[in-house]
């Protein structure tokens, strides 16, 4: 009798954390105030459901967050609510791109052969509907004689012709002109990161470049996915001389 | 014994009381928080950049999100620091390391007339003229505005780009004067608010260098593109008979060529620059038409002259494309030698211009030099030495 009690404790103590894990998406109407809302004097915040764990415990210098014993990780969703289970999470709307700091050069360029060089970034975005990669930079350009020359550019991928006017730029792993570029990298791995490279620009050993194009996108919140661009160079023997100049913006935007 | 019995019901109806409160409290607590939403979320939003670069200037804002559909008339977005956040209400940071609005525009048919009203450093308030009520998607473009920079982004690290997060908020307003807002931590009674995060970035640069190219060549042939063949050492006769002479009873000629290949994007200037035929005894077959600059003139049989042209046939006397004659050297019959402009072909300055050559891989032209001897020609070896001279502008 008493086990059969101890029995039905147990079943409704289970069935009661399972109902108030499945409460906002049950009334999805009201979760809504849940996700975002932090008024004057309200704010929700996240909370750690596991065996143990911290949130924002800080000192003068320094914060800690800490999880132990995480029984689910990843993320699901309905048409209007995505889920985040694992490791401690930011209850912010989040994006981050970062990008070398650096200058390379290509050296002189020749219309008997290709010019080549590389280049990484990473995006990750959090709380989002995901996020786009936007080629922000006009083509490299030089001027010369008082005119500016902008390089040609593929507006279709193109494969790498020594002799013909290129600049191109592809985010994948390429054979040719040499063995250069990688696929994106999910960090720390695909379980958490989603980002791809965009149309146009995810072909091996096909080049293009526009401003104003995706390059790159996830279709969901994302950790880091570290970007390898390629960046092709092939001139002709009339292609105006001087010092050509390529700053390549990148934009990223969230969407939330 | 009963009482073991007793404490242990008693356990298991506090476990019922326990699972029954954990119940309620899921049942109540989103009724309790649904309370304090006391605005509607705007959904689809984004903020765009023109650029992303650091303290990029004129830079385009364009923002896009659907409203509630609730009827509004203005709105306010506020662009909080990196050590901030996105979500409405909470504290912004507005001083250092946002955008500036202060010379920005606005266009967007969210709401009729939509103008900019208080616009600075990390917010820009917009009200229309009339309420929309709208629950499709909207874009604002806010134009001209600084992006903050690197320094003014504490958390962003130049070494990396990393770190150079930075926030938005929206707030809508039923009104045109925005509502009860007093600041971006009280925001008053919007009617729809929604954060969002933005990130400037550092560019990625590339250099390469591309250097000035001129092939230039003259030969007795055709020579092929960039000189590589076809080349032939220039020396030509001129007369008729045997052995060959001039006489005044004919206009002799002969034919050499130039070639040139060049990137030059402010063309090549072809010039030549010699002398007339001269004997060893210092006799001379003069310029023609006296070395006048406003040719092309006739050589006429037995009135000595020298000269040279350039045909007029694109393809045959010059290449198809890339080299423009000049006007006084462009003819089918009449040649030019000009000894009086201040650069000319015998004396002075650089000789005088025969071409232009636009930049092109293979360019050619074919030169005639033509001469005639009077009656009163004195006997001798006429000898002349032209030289061809290309000069780029790049």
């Amino acid at each position: 009798m008493v086990l059969k009690i101890n029995n039905v404790s147990s079943k409704i103590l289970l069935a009661s954390f399972l109902f108030l894990l499945c409460t906002p998406m049950l009334f999805s109407s009201l979760a809504k105030a849940t996700t975002t809302s932090c008024g004057t004097s309200n704010c929700v915040t996240q909370s750690s459901v596991s065996p143990g764990g911290v949130v924002n415990a800080c000192s003068t210098n320094y914060c800690l967050n800490a999880s132990l014993g995480d029984t689910g990780i990843g993320n699901s969703s309905s048409t209007n609510y995505r889920a985040y289970g694992g490791y401690t999470t930011t209850a912010d709307p989040y994006i981050e791109l970062v990008t070398p700091n650096s200058v390379t050069s290509v050296g002189v360029l020749s219309s008997s052969s290709t010019s080549y060089t590389t280049a990484q970034f990473s995006v990750r975005a959090y709380l989002a509907s995901g996020y786009t990669v936007i080629n922000g930079s006009p083509a490299p350009r030089a001027v010369s004689n008082g005119i500016t020359h902008y390089l040609a550019t593929p507006s279709t991928p193109t494969a790498s012709t020594i002799g013909t006017e290129q600049f191109g730029i592809n985010l994948v792993a390429n054979t040719s002109p040499a063995s250069i570029g990688s696929n994106p990298q999910q960090l720390p791995s695909s379980s958490y990161s989603y980002g791809t490279a965009a149309t146009g620009y995810n072909t091996s050993n096909l080049y293009k470049y526009a401003q104003g194009d995706i390059i790159a996108q996830s279709a969901s919140s994302s950790g880091y996915t570290t970007y390898t661009v390629t960046y092709i160079f092939n001139i002709t023997n009339t292609t105006p001389s001087g010092f050509y100049n390529f700053s390549h913006t990148l934009i990223a935007t969230g969407y939330y | 014994m009963k009482l073991k019995h007793k404490i242990k019901i008693i356990s298991s109806m506090a476990k019922y009381l326990v699972s029954a409160g954990i119940l309620s409290i899921g049942l109540i607590a989103p009724l309790a928080l649904s309370s304090s939403a006391n605005a509607a979320t705007v959904s689809s939003r984004s903020i765009q950049m023109s650029t992303a670069a650091q303290g990029a200037t004129g830079v385009t804002y364009t923002v896009t999100f659907t409203p509630s559909g609730t009827s509004v008339q203005s709105l306010v977005l506020d662009f909080c620091d990196s050590a901030s956040s996105p979500i409405p209400g909470a504290t912004c940071t507005t001083t250092a390391g946002v955008p500036d609005f202060t010379s920005a525009s606005v266009s967007s048919t969210f709401m009729t007339s939509l103008t900019a009203g208080t616009k600075g450093l990390g917010q820009i308030k917009l009200a229309g003229s009339a309420a929309s009520t709208a629950s499709t998607a909207q874009t604002i473009t806010i134009s001209n505005v600084t992006n903050p920079t690197s320094a003014a982004q504490t958390t962003c690290t130049a070494t990396n780009g990393s770190g150079c997060t930075f926030y938005a908020r929206v707030y809508t307003y039923g009104n045109a004067t925005y509502g009860t807002y007093s600041s971006a931590s009280s925001i008053g009674s919007a009617v729809d608010t929604g954060g969002f995060a933005l990130a400037t970035s550092q560019s990625i640069t590339i250099t390469a260098t591309v250097k000035e190219s001129l092939t230039f060549c003259a030969s007795k042939t055709q020579p092929s593109a960039g000189c590589t063949t076809g080349v032939a050492a220039p020396t030509l006769t001129l007369g008729h008979g045997t052995p060959v002479a001039l006489d005044s009873t004919a206009v002799d000629t002969d034919t050499a060529y130039f070639g040139c290949s060049t990137n030059a994007n402010g063309n090549v200037v072809v010039r030549i620059k010699g002398t007339v035929p001269t004997s060893p005894s210092s006799n001379t077959i003069p310029a023609v038409s006296a070395g006048g600059s406003a040719g092309p003139y006739s050589i006429t049989a037995g009135t000595a002259a020298f000269g040279l042209r350039i045909g007029t046939v694109s393809g045959t006397d010059y290449s198809a494309s890339g080299v423009t004659p000049i006007a006084k050297y462009n003819s089918a019959t009449q040649y030019s030698w000009d000894t009086t402009s201040a650069t000319n072909n015998t004396n002075l300055g650089a000789g005088d211009q025969i071409a232009t050559v636009a930049p092109a891989t293979d360019v050619w032209a074919k030169i005639n030099f033509a001469a005639t001897a009077s009656l009163t020609t004195p006997a001798g070896i006429y000898t002349a030495s032209e030289s061809l001279i290309a000069t780029g502008t790049f």
